[in-house]
């Protein structure tokens, strides 16, 4: 499975990084590294899709990014999500949930 | 998000974009920082680290690009910049910038004349309250067409037709206005109380018609008059509502003066002229049969076209079931759309300039298409660097397409003042018969048309040139020689030369018939000549002289008096003057069978006016002064009657002519040569000639003289002062002048076609020029070498002027083909000539090939002296 990570859906990402961010603000590369760790190595999300999709939940008001010192002293962005972002979350959730019922009725049913 | 908040962000983009580009750049580094550390950590030396991390990763300044597109506002922020740089980039190529702009200045020009004029003419809704329900009425009788609805009629349908309201009766007239002994003529209407109303005008002083006022049998002793005449004659005195002047001999009351901005736009069936000085009011008579009347109404409330038609077909069967003695002759009402009546006949021509110009622009797109192609293949090394830097395709697209739209944007202003000067030289040009030319002019509208003519230009010969090279990539770098140009694009510019060349044989075609027609116009037989003839009208006062013998003696004494003015060869008079625009048409036979045979234009005549006009008596006898005394019932026909009815020997032989419901017998007593008096362009329509006084219309004096016209008049003016004739001379003008407006439209188009053509010609030119000169330029390598192999310089340029002369005859075939249908469009419009001209295709391609050999010649010749050792070392 880890040998083959898999196309992100559309949408999905952010969903992804909502979640992530749900239990704690942290920096692109962390944030990266916790979808990558939580979904066994089944999602790489790179710089080319992280950044932007990160960029476009803050201009939507989703995410708040706030530099900071990390631990080692560099200066770094980290995003929390805001509670427009919460909100945002339960409703993907929702969704994800619809979608997965839907996809798994054609597959199985 | 809220709005502001959204606002905000926005403002941050545009004008806080350096800060913002400085933390994502930030933001990246650390993420990279983040990923080598990891990688260092599990072992790798830290270069190692980079160089994977890098190669995983992907092209930063693309990832920079990307995140930077999710800002709000950054189309905006973008735009801005892309224009920058285009701005930067066409200020390093001027030439190219110029011709373009200039190229394209010219399509957007013509087209926003022409739409002006169009806009104007045909399309802009009457400056009346709901245009677009009024009506004009007209009736056809058998055999004559437009010959007006009679007052009855008129009278009759007000009171039965429920579709169609404020009828009312307008027909156009002259007013000889006398102010402090001074006669003027100018042009006046004749209208029924309902009109003006109708027309939605308030008088600025004084009152409008009513009812009472229009007497119906001829005692109207009240007018309305012009601001213009007002101010001109009664020196915007306000007192001079109530008072009286003298018109056509009787003493009237002013009893309104209209405001000054009151346009007067009638279908010119009616006869009423845009500048109308003078409103009588007249009745609707309820026991006239005599047809002619000018009609106008409404539409009433929900009733369309088409319903008022069909209930006015109704009445008109009632009405020949009624009265069948007067309707033996079937009688058809026709209604039409007032703004369509108004616009009349010069749709058609109208039309075929707009085609014509739509052709100019999209010649103008694929000049600049073409030239921007050629360019683009210049700069792929730049695209492909900027593309390797990390812009997205889309992103180049953008910026090529930005800056097309630069170009078009500015060739629309230059489009837009060539626009505003060619609607002046249609000022100039000054064809007779556009109605509504009083309003063409700019406005916002054409200002907006402009703008959109100017957008969808640059995306039209933008588009091609931006997806074709949009995609440029690293395979033009690798290439090394990134000026070669590609197979494909090579061909498609090649292609659009055939385009450009195609679309300018349309115009030049259509432009050659125009010509040949007009040239065909003015050396038709006319049956007269019109050198060193000058007209004059000169009307009489029926009140002074109701009797047609006394008219007839003051004719013959002014003429006496005119022949003794020093200069002047011969006088005589006539009327109407040869394709002035109101003619008798009647129908004539042998004695017997008037109604069997078929029309003629008639005229009024008196001794002498076949020798001043010039036209040959081919067999018997002019009229003469004792056949007109005398009262003899003679004829003159032309020699088509002639042939036609008698062809042996037409003199002594009777003729019928129906007028109405009467039929005459008149004893031929002449045969001329053909005469074309009511349409230049109709060769099927004879003449015949009655003398004065069998038909004593209002006369114009024919006068043989080498003296102009504007000499003439004083003297003309104090003979007939004296004369008596209560009435001013007008329009003293060369019988040319006549001449000159029944060909003045085809003329106009021809002209305007021909400048049309002109331009895509150059077009054309400029194309294969630049095309030429670019490809050669492109090529000079390839020659290098085939002139280090052993080619002559001749056969190099022979290369390249093949390659000219293939692409123009391409073009030409194509083009040919293009402009048969189109000649069919115009046929209408042609005189003497096939739409299929023979003569006229070979001279275009003539023309066209030698235009291709002028614009082949420089970039052959250079090409032909291409030195290999530098073509071939500037690698």
């Amino acid at each position: 499975m880890a040998d083959h990570p898999t196309e992100l859906l559309k949408g999905t990402l952010d969903l992804l990084i909502l979640r992530t961010l749900q239990l704690a603000p942290l920096h692109g590369a962390a944030i990266a590294d916790r979808i990558a760790q939580t979904t066994r190595g089944t999602f790489r999300v790179k710089a080319g899709s992280l950044f932007p999709a990160l960029h476009r939940l803050e201009q939507k008001g989703w995410l708040d990014g706030v530099w900071e010192t990390s631990a080692d002293g560099r200066r770094v962005k980290s995003y929390a999500l805001t509670r427009s972002g919460r909100k945002q979350l339960e409703a993907e959730k929702a969704n994800w949930r619809r979608i997965v019922g839907a996809m798994s009725q054609v597959l199985e049913g | 998000m809220q709005p502001f908040k959204r606002v905000a962000r926005m403002c941050r983009t545009l004008f806080r974009a350096r800060e913002l580009d400085r933390d994502l750049d930030e933001e990246l580094r650390a993420y990279v920082d983040d990923r080598i550390a990891a990688r260092v950590a599990g072992g790798a030396s830290p270069a190692e680290a980079r160089r994977l991390v890098l190669a995983e990763e992907g092209g930063f300044e693309s990832i920079k690009e990307d995140t930077r597109d999710t800002r709000a506002g950054f189309g905006v922020a973008t735009l801005a910049q892309d224009l920058r740089y285009g701005w930067r980039t066409l200020r390093r190529s001027p030439g190219y910038a110029a011709v373009a702009c200039l190229v394209l200045g010219l399509g957007i020009g013509a087209n926003v004349a022409m739409f002006t004029v169009m806009r104007s003419v045909l399309w802009r809704p009457l400056p009346y309250p709901a245009p677009d329900r009024l009506v004009v009425l007209e009736a056809d009788v058998q055999g004559v067409r437009n010959a007006g609805p009679s007052s009855r009629e008129v009278h009759d349908l007000r009171i039965r037709s429920r579709a169609l309201t404020e009828l009312a009766v307008v027909n156009g007239v002259d007013a000889h206005v006398e102010i402090h002994g001074e006669i003027e003529r100018v042009a006046a209407a004749s209208v029924s109380a309902d009109l003006l109303p109708a027309l939605g005008v308030r008088p600025a002083l004084g009152r409008l018609f009513d009812p009472r006022d229009g007497s119906v049998n001829g005692q109207v002793r009240r007018v309305i008059i012009s601001d213009a005449l007002w101010r001109r004659r009664l020196g915007a005195d306000p007192a001079a509502v109530g008072s009286w002047i003298t018109v056509n001999n009787t003493p009237r009351e002013v009893i309104g003066v209209l405001p000054p901005d009151f346009p007067v736009f009638l279908p010119a069936s009616t006869g009423v002229q845009e500048e109308t000085h003078v409103w009588f009011p007249t009745g609707i008579a309820e026991t006239s049969d005599a047809r002619g009347e000018g009609v106008i109404g409404r539409l009433a409330g929900h009733a369309s076209l088409a319903d008022a038609q069909r209930e006015i077909d109704l009445l008109a069967a009632q009405f020949a079931a009624e009265r069948p003695t007067v309707y033996r002759d079937a009688v058809r009402f026709r209604l039409a759309g007032m703004r369509e009546a108004v616009a009349g006949n010069v749709d058609a021509g109208l039309r075929a300039l707009g085609l014509a110009v739509a052709f100019v622009l999209l010649v103008s797109c694929v000049n600049v298409a073409n030239l921007t192609l050629a360019r683009a293949s210049g700069r792929v090394r730049e695209l492909a660097v900027r593309r390797a830097l990390g812009a997205g395709r889309g992103r180049i697209v953008r910026q090529l397409l930005t800056e097309s739209l630069l170009l078009s944007v500015i060739g629309g202003g230059i489009g837009l003042l060539l626009g505003h000067w060619g609607v002046q030289l249609l000022e100039w040009l000054r064809p007779t018969h556009l109605p509504r030319q009083s309003e063409v002019g700019m406005d916002a509208t054409i200002a907006l048309f402009s703008v959109a003519i100017s957008l969808a230009a640059g995306v039209l010969f933008g588009i091609v040139p931006a997806f074709r090279f949009g995609g440029a990539d690293a395979q033009a770098l690798r290439a090394g020689r990134a000026d070669s140009p590609a197979r494909g694009s090579r061909r498609l510019q090649r292609a659009l030369v055939v385009v450009e060349i195609a679309l300018s044989i349309v115009p030049l075609v259509a432009a050659g018939l125009m010509r040949r027609s007009f040239v065909n116009l003015s050396r038709a037989p006319l049956g007269f000549n019109p050198d060193r003839v000058v007209t004059a009208w000169m009307p009489v006062s029926f009140r002074q002289f109701p009797d047609v013998q006394a008219r007839w003696r003051l004719h013959a004494d002014v003429l006496a008096r005119v022949r003794a003015v020093p200069g002047v060869e011969a006088a005589s008079a006539g009327s109407p003057p040869p394709f002035h625009q109101l003619q008798f048409t009647r129908r004539y036979g042998r004695s017997g069978e008037a109604t069997r045979a078929g029309r003629a234009t008639q005229q009024t005549v008196t001794p002498g006016y076949f020798s001043v006009m010039g036209t040959k008596l081919v067999a018997g006898r002019d009229v003469t002064a004792d056949d007109i005394v005398q009262r003899r019932p003679v004829v003159i026909v032309d020699a088509r009657i002639a042939r036609e009815l008698w062809p042996r020997d037409a003199i002594g032989q009777r003729l019928a002519i129906q007028s109405g419901q009467r039929v005459t017998d008149l004893e031929v007593i002449g045969v001329t040569e053909p005469v074309r008096v009511k349409d230049i362009r109709d060769a099927g329509l004879p003449t015949l000639f009655v003398p004065y006084h069998l038909f004593a219309i209002e006369m114009a004096l024919v006068i043989e003289t080498d003296l102009p016209a504007p000499a003439l008049e004083p003297v003309l003016r104090t003979i007939v002062q004296e004369a008596g004739t209560g009435r001013a001379v007008f329009d003293v003008w060369p019988l040319a002048v006549y001449v000159e407006r029944s060909m003045a439209d085809t003329r106009f188009i021809m002209l305007v076609l021909t400048a049309f053509a002109v331009v895509s010609l150059l077009l054309a030119g400029i194309g294969l020029y630049g095309t030429l000169t670019y490809l050669t330029m492109r090529r000079s390598r390839e020659f290098g070498v085939r002139l280090a192999l052993g080619a002559s310089g001749w056969q190099i340029l022979a290369l390249v002027a093949r390659e000219g002369l293939v692409l123009t005859a391409v073009g030409t075939v194509a083009g040919m083909l293009g402009a048969l249908a189109a000649a069919r469009a115009i046929r209408g419009l042609l005189y003497g000539v096939d739409a299929i001209d023979a003569g006229t295709l070979v001279s275009v391609a003539a023309l066209v090939g030698v235009l291709s050999i002028a614009s082949c010649l420089k970039p052959a010749w250079a090409a032909g002296r291409t030195d290999p050792t530098t073509a071939l070392r500037a690698e």
